[in-house]
């Protein structure tokens, strides 16, 4: 650096630079609504809204509820356009507030004619105390456990749910397993000295994991009885449910975990006999799970802690 | 604080100071499906600490087995790799920070 500007922190840390560009606040991106509701386990929202820069946004998520687990799970971009989808836990509709940042672009819409500017050797923009740059308290990389489910991985080996004749929710039933996810998180502790209600973060969501579990009953009725005639009882059922990474922000963590965002079901009840007459009794749709029985993309992310009090 | 760095807003209240991790925004790049992608991060030198942010982009995927690329950093620059066949790897969104 041979001319310009540079701020260290109290740590010895880029602050300021004329070098390398700060994020600074662009505004709240503007919420359009639900895109996708699960309502059975832990549930989940899909929270859309959108945002017009010409810089990349940095988002952060305000949670609507401290106990809810949030993410991004995806964003579009059209020229200046972008819109994102932010997934939250839960069975009822609590969006999350967003906050958006972005590298300085154009000149300031402040009228202030105070402040710290710091521009490089092009005459960009680089860092404006007027455009409220990014304060960051704390990053913390989380990972969330292997495994999604209160209850523990569930085994591939078939359950027996037992006969209950053509009543393939009832089968259903008896193949449940605890797919809720609120209490399964991995907790990372984060400089809180500070905390207040409008603390924010700003983490992605990649992993993904499906678990199953199947089904499979046979009976005969009279195949042990000559006097009867053989009835062979069958079933077949696969029940899953697959998860996106999310996170909890309390006052003293980062919990990284898992929203349930779908489930997958298939039953097949059968009757057959000697006789000519045969029953396919009842059945679902395809199982259609994409994959099963384990996490991908569960890499460490970034989950980036701020304070929207300055930016309210 | 004897010495440092303090910003106020209008309303005198400190908003930025020494104590604060700054919000360096250092680039972005996308990685294609398929393809493997790199980026040369401008006055790394600058930086003490580098973090990257990993988003897989234009997707929802709920039907597959979506695969993000893998990220290493060596010595100033990004590296994002493909994962998996054609039809499991996304495009993936690296967003590069550093204090």
């Amino acid at each position: 650096m041979a001319f310009g500007v540079q701020v260290k922190s109290d740590s010895g840390d880029l602050i300021v630079s004329s070098d390398v560009k700060t994020y600074h606040y662009i505004g709240s991106p503007s919420y359009a609504g639900v895109q996708s509701s699960y309502n059975n386990y832990s549930g989940s929202r899909v929270y859309r809204y959108t945002i017009t820069n010409a810089e990349t946004p940095l988002v952060f998520i305000k949670p609507a509820d401290a106990n809810k687990f949030y993410a991004v799970l995806t964003h579009f971009k059209s020229g200046n356009n972008w819109t994102y989808d932010v997934i939250g836990s839960g069975t009822s509709d609590q969006p999350p507030t967003l906050y958006a940042f972005a590298a300085l672009s154009g000149s300031t819409s402040s009228s202030e004619t105070y402040g710290v500017m710091v521009k490089d050797a092009s005459g960009n923009r680089t860092f404006d105390s007027r455009d409220k740059p990014l304060a960051i308290i704390d990053i913390v990389s989380a990972i969330p456990p292997n495994v999604p489910m209160d209850g523990g991985a569930t085994s591939t080996s078939n359950v027996d749910p037992g006969w209950h004749e053509c009543n393939i929710a009832s089968y259903r039933a008896a193949m449940e397993h605890d797919f809720t996810s609120d209490d399964t998180h991995t907790d990372y502790s984060y400089s809180n000295s500070g905390h207040n209600s409008n603390y924010m973060f700003a983490a992605p969501s990649i992993a993904q994991s499906a678990y199953r579990k199947n089904g499979y009953h046979y009976h005969c009725d009279g195949c042990s009885n000559w006097s009867q005639a053989d009835e062979h009882h069958y079933f077949t059922g696969n029940l899953g449910v697959f998860y996106r990474q999310a996170y909890k922000l309390t006052s003293s963590q980062v919990q990284a975990g898992w929203c349930s965002v779908k489930e997958f079901w298939y039953g097949n009840a059968s009757k057959t006999s000697w006789a000519p007459w045969q029953s396919s009794c009842n059945s679902s749709s395809a199982f259609g799970i994409p994959f099963s029985q384990k996490s991908i993309n569960r890499v460490s992310n970034s989950v980036i802690i701020a304070d929207a009090t300055n930016y309210v | 604080m004897a010495y440092g760095f303090k910003i106020r807003n209008s309303a005198g209240n400190v908003f930025y100071d020494t104590t604060v991790i700054g919000g360096n925004f250092l680039g972005t790049f996308t990685a294609n499906a398929g393809s493997n992608a790199s980026f040369t991060i401008p006055h790394a030198n600058l930086i003490t600490t580098l973090y990257t942010q990993i988003f897989m982009i234009n997707d929802l995927p709920t039907d597959q087995e979506a695969l993000a690329h893998t990220i290493s950093v060596s010595s100033g620059v990004v590296t994002a790799t493909a994962q998996g066949n054609s039809s499991q790897s996304q495009t993936t969104q690296v967003v590069i920070l550093g204090k």
